[in-house]
């Protein structure tokens, strides 16, 4: 297309617009704070209407059974009386977290905002790698680079037909707004040294929300208050946190947390201030539960999945484990306790001594692990040093739950910069694409 | 059935003043079927106000903020309970309860307690088996106060043979989980003078049966429950945070009896 | 949104001063600057002054190396650098207080500093970090709806820039300008403040021959309640 071809052209204005506003995220190398820029690839993932049409539909269909998932996991747990899921895979689970058991979230939304990693296999399906349903980041970065890449090459977008993704903020907005409890409406960040602080601060300004840390907010009685300036407080309503479960409280979680809010649960847990996400949610996005999604859209939803899981082995059962056995040099194997790319390791890319080891795990603790048949992905083109070259990409669909269930029309392509290498995490070293969905 | 009152008081004194500290206590037995609980009352110093969270499971808490710099800071609840009034209580279905079959950071075994379970033979149902349990910890276990602190594991208690009614009942949860067996923490008071108690809910055909290690017996008249929960951590009865670098120092009395206290 | 927190009034004005900071020092000494063009000798009379007049400590051996490190060097904290990086690190934390157009000014007037050192030519480079800064000025007058937001940076600016003008003696009639822009602008801001000390810093300012050590003290004194 020739209209793609002006904005690859326009691939260093991007990255330099980019690096205007800061378009950052932070590592830890050596125990100091670096910040970095995301490596921004002009050429994108396009995306047919028809395609994104039954993507949607799968997407909306997942995250619609895994909330299902999460209130009955907390509430009266049929499926665990019905077998369907193990009862040890849920209570034995790091993400289950006791005291949410009998707390129906406002509106009983608890995934409101879902990262769901998927790929292209080469057969041209999707296959389903993660759910996110904690604090899944990366929506800022394709929205702030559809503004830079328009303005620093309008004419592709000319007649282009590609569905504009600069309406996540109000997706947000109205996802927040459903769920609020009667008050403002904040984003809750970890602090400057946080790797996505960034996109915490560019949400809040797009969304019209304050951006807040721990030390803002208080809890006084049955409510939750933003402390102003001279101490006059406002009630908040619904806190967009993006701290994790353990550090949000610490008079009911992590102890020794310096950034979370002392008595925010007991609020949430009346009634009188929503949290986005809610806390426990991390039961349904183990990647042991992961296995069980198929299951249960069927049992929730009575509907056959419209997108599939990578084909998954439990070494959990015995019958997998020997499958796991025999062919272990073909599979990739995860701890199901490790995220971000870590705990994740190749059967054939192992030394004798390391499978050794391994396999002594698995055999000691078979819970803790899963195993995927290696998909065999459709690489994207990259542009390196003026040349097209193809690399590994996942893609994150992001799926907002507020009075429905929304797919945001784009997503986060990551790709690997190294050709060798099917680990797209930014945390490792890689960049990133926008996402066009056509809408025609 | 036996007719009570009780008083729970306990007090924290810190080395320098401390502020903005932040409390949740768990202090508050509730009406059920093996307890029926009369009026209370609550003071608090310095005076503030609290507010109540809880449960659902019969769980009641009281949580606040003593702003101000303070170095004292005392809770005293008192009241009068109807005790033993059943010997069980319904529970919810067994896969409702499976968080009380999983071992926690307190409970879980280690060689100690392991190599104790696989010289047990124990069969029949659960309470049975928790009984011949408890019965057999009893007999090689020793009541020893200030052997153990709040943070000791089951294992850690175990392994040294001595312990308090927390690693009696931590130790207890220990091997009825390694059995299968759901049971839960119980935190609250017992006839006499002194600190709190704490003993174990054992679930057998749909039903919370409580067993008191530290005594070899069940626990019916003259139990009153504050609280259940995974663990001792889950059941702590006095939880805070606060600003400031002193050192604390808690005193428990608790006062339970027939009488009508003098 | 009108409420805002203790801790962001606080970087509101801290990125106010640190802003002003950068750019007053440069502006003040590119004349200084000039005179070290030619200075090959190690007469350190110039930078000692300079040190002196700002209380920094003289680390510096020679013309050159002053010119690098008190403009360029991270790890000086006296440095242009440093004070600038201050000024984005409060920055940063007021994107939706401010807005990312106008935090980009900060970004860009720091990506123009880190240029300029590793230029041969780096007056020209200072400069280009100066135009950012007057850009964000710009922006904070231009696009910031807070009143309340705009009043507490330029408080920081105010104060900055008399603490500046009355460190090197600029002359009388400056800083009283200063003063009496300072003494305007802070009944505007809902500040919590002191009346008193207000007047006073005025009539220090006003004086025929200024105490300049008690005016400096008193200003820097003014608003560490409010802050």
């Amino acid at each position: 297309m020739q209209e793609e071809m002006d904005l690859y052209r326009h691939t260093d204005t991007v990255n330099e617009l980019l690096a205007r506003y800061g378009v950052k995220f932070g590592i830890y190398k050596d125990k100091t704070f670096h910040e970095q820029l995301f490596p921004f690839d002009a050429i994108p993932r396009t995306i047919s209407a028809e395609e994104f049409s039954s993507l949607e539909r799968g997407l909306r269909q997942r995250v619609d059974a895994l909330n299902a998932f999460i209130r009955d996991v907390y509430g009266e747990k049929h499926i665990l009386r019905d077998k369907i899921v193990p009862e040890e895979f849920v209570y034995a689970s790091s993400g289950y977290l006791p005291i949410c058991e009998g707390v129906t979230p406002p509106k009983g939304v608890y995934a409101h905002i879902a990262g769901i990693d998927l790929v292209l296999g080469k057969d041209g399906s999707w296959y389903i790698l993660e759910d996110n349903l904690r604090v899944p980041s990366g929506a800022s970065y394709p929205m702030i680079a559809r503004e830079l890449c328009r303005r620093a090459s309008p004419k592709t977008f000319t007649g282009a037909h590609i569905e504009d993704n600069r309406d996540y903020a109000q997706l947000l907005r109205r996802t927040m707004d459903h769920v609020n409890t009667g008050g403002m409406t904040v984003v809750l960040t970890p602090g400057r040294y946080n790797a996505a602080y960034f996109e915490h601060s560019y949400l809040a300004e797009q969304t019209g929300a304050h951006l807040v840390t721990g030390s803002e907010l208080r809890v006084e009685g049955d409510y939750l208050y933003f402390i102003g300036y001279d101490q006059r407080k406002e009630r908040v309503g619904a806190v967009y946190r993006r701290i994790s479960d353990e550090y949000l409280d610490p008079m009911n979680f992590y102890e020794g947390s310096l950034i979370g809010i002392p008595h925010l649960y007991d609020v949430f847990r009346k009634g009188n201030v929503a949290l986005l996400n809610a806390p426990g949610n991390g039961v349904a996005d183990d990647k042991g539960i992961y296995y069980f999604v198929p299951k249960m859209i069927r049992y929730y939803l009575g509907e056959e999945p419209i997108l599939q899981n990578a084909p998954t082995y439990l070494p959990y059962y015995p019958e997998d484990m020997q499958y796991v056995l025999a062919n272990f040099d073909s599979l990739v194997l995860k701890d199901v306790a490790e995220a971000g790319g870590y705990g994740v390791v190749f059967g054939s890319k192992m030394t004798a001594g390391q499978m050794e080891d391994f396999l002594r795990q698995l055999k000691a603790e078979p819970r803790r692990f899963i195993a995927q048949e290696v998909i065999d992905f459709q690489d994207i083109d990259i542009m390196e040093d003026g040349e097209r070259v193809p690399r590994k990409a996942d893609l994150r669909a992001f799926v907002l739950t507020g009075e429905e269930t929304m797919v945001w029309k784009s997503g986060l392509t990551r790709f690997s910069r190294d050709p060798h290498s099917f680990i797209v995490n930014s945390s490792q070293g890689g960049g990133f694409k926008d996402t066009w969905i056509f809408s025609r | 059935m036996r007719e009570l009152r009780f008083r729970y008081a306990m007090e924290l004194r810190f080395s320098e003043p401390v502020q903005e500290h932040r409390f949740t206590l768990r202090c508050f037995p509730q009406s059920g079927p093996r307890q029926s609980i009369g009026p209370t009352t609550l003071r608090l110093f310095p005076e503030v106000s609290v507010a109540w969270g809880g449960d659902g499971f019969g769980n009641v808490w009281a949580y606040g903020c003593v702003s101000p710099p303070h170095d004292r800071f005392s809770v005293e609840i008192a009241g009068s309970a109807v005790t033993g009034s059943a010997e069980r209580e319904e529970a919810l279905p067994p896969w409702r309860e499976g968080r009380f079959r999983q071992q926690t950071a307190l409970t879980r075994p280690g060689p100690a307690i392991t190599a104790f379970h696989s010289a047990l033979d124990l069969s029949g149902p659960p309470l049975e088996r928790a009984c011949a349990a408890m019965d057999a910890l009893w007999r090689s276990f020793r009541y020893v106060p200030g052997s153990t602190d709040i943070y000791t594991t089951a294992e850690q208690a175990m392994a040294q043979g001595m312990g308090v009614c927390q690693d009696y009942a931590h130790i207890l949860l220990s091997l009825c989980r390694l059995e299968g067996i759901p049971c839960r923490y119980a935190a609250g008071l017992l006839p006499g003078e002194g600190e709190s108690h704490a003993w174990v809910d054992i679930y057998d055909g749909g039903c919370w049966t409580a067993l008191d290690p530290t005594h070899d017996r069940r626990a019916l008249d003259g139990y009153i429950r504050f609280s259940t929960g995974q663990d001792s951590a889950a059941c702590s009865i006095s939880r805070g945070i606060f600003r400031g670098f002193a050192r604390q120092e808690q005193t428990i009395h608790a006062w339970v009896s027939e009488e009508e206290e003098l | 949104m009108d409420i805002l927190s203790l801790e962001n009034t606080g970087r509101l004005y801290w990125l106010g001063r640190y802003s002003e900071r950068v750019y007053t020092t440069v502006r003040l000494f590119s004349g200084s600057f000039d005179q070290l063009i030619d200075q090959v000798s190690e007469d350190a009379t110039l930078i000692d002054r300079f040190c002196r007049s700002l209380e920094i400590p003289n680390i510096y051996r020679t013309g050159e190396e002053f010119f690098t490190r008190y403009c360029f060097d991270d790890q000086d904290p006296n440095s242009i650098y440093a004070n600038l990086l201050r000024a984005y690190d409060n920055c940063v934390t007021l994107r939706e207080e401010i807005g990312s157009e106008t935090v980009a000014y900060i970004q860009l007037a720091l990506y123009a500093l880190q240029k300029a050192g590793r230029s041969s030519a780096p007056l020209v480079g200072l400069q280009k970090m100066c135009d950012n800064i007057l850009a964000f000025w710009g922006m904070v007058d231009d696009s910031i709806d807070s009143e309340y937001v705009r009043n507490i940076i330029k408080i920081g600016k105010r104060v900055e820039r008399l603490d500046l003008y009355a460190r090197l003696r600029r002359p009388a009639a400056d800083i009283r300008r200063e003063a009496h822009r300072l003494a305007g602008r802070i009944p505007r801001t809902g500040l919590r403040y002191d009346e008193e000390r207000l007047r006073e810093i005025v009539a220090l300012a006003e004086a025929e021959m200024p105490d300049w050590a008690l005016l400096l003290e008193r200003v820097e004194a003014f608003l560490e309640g409010a802050t």
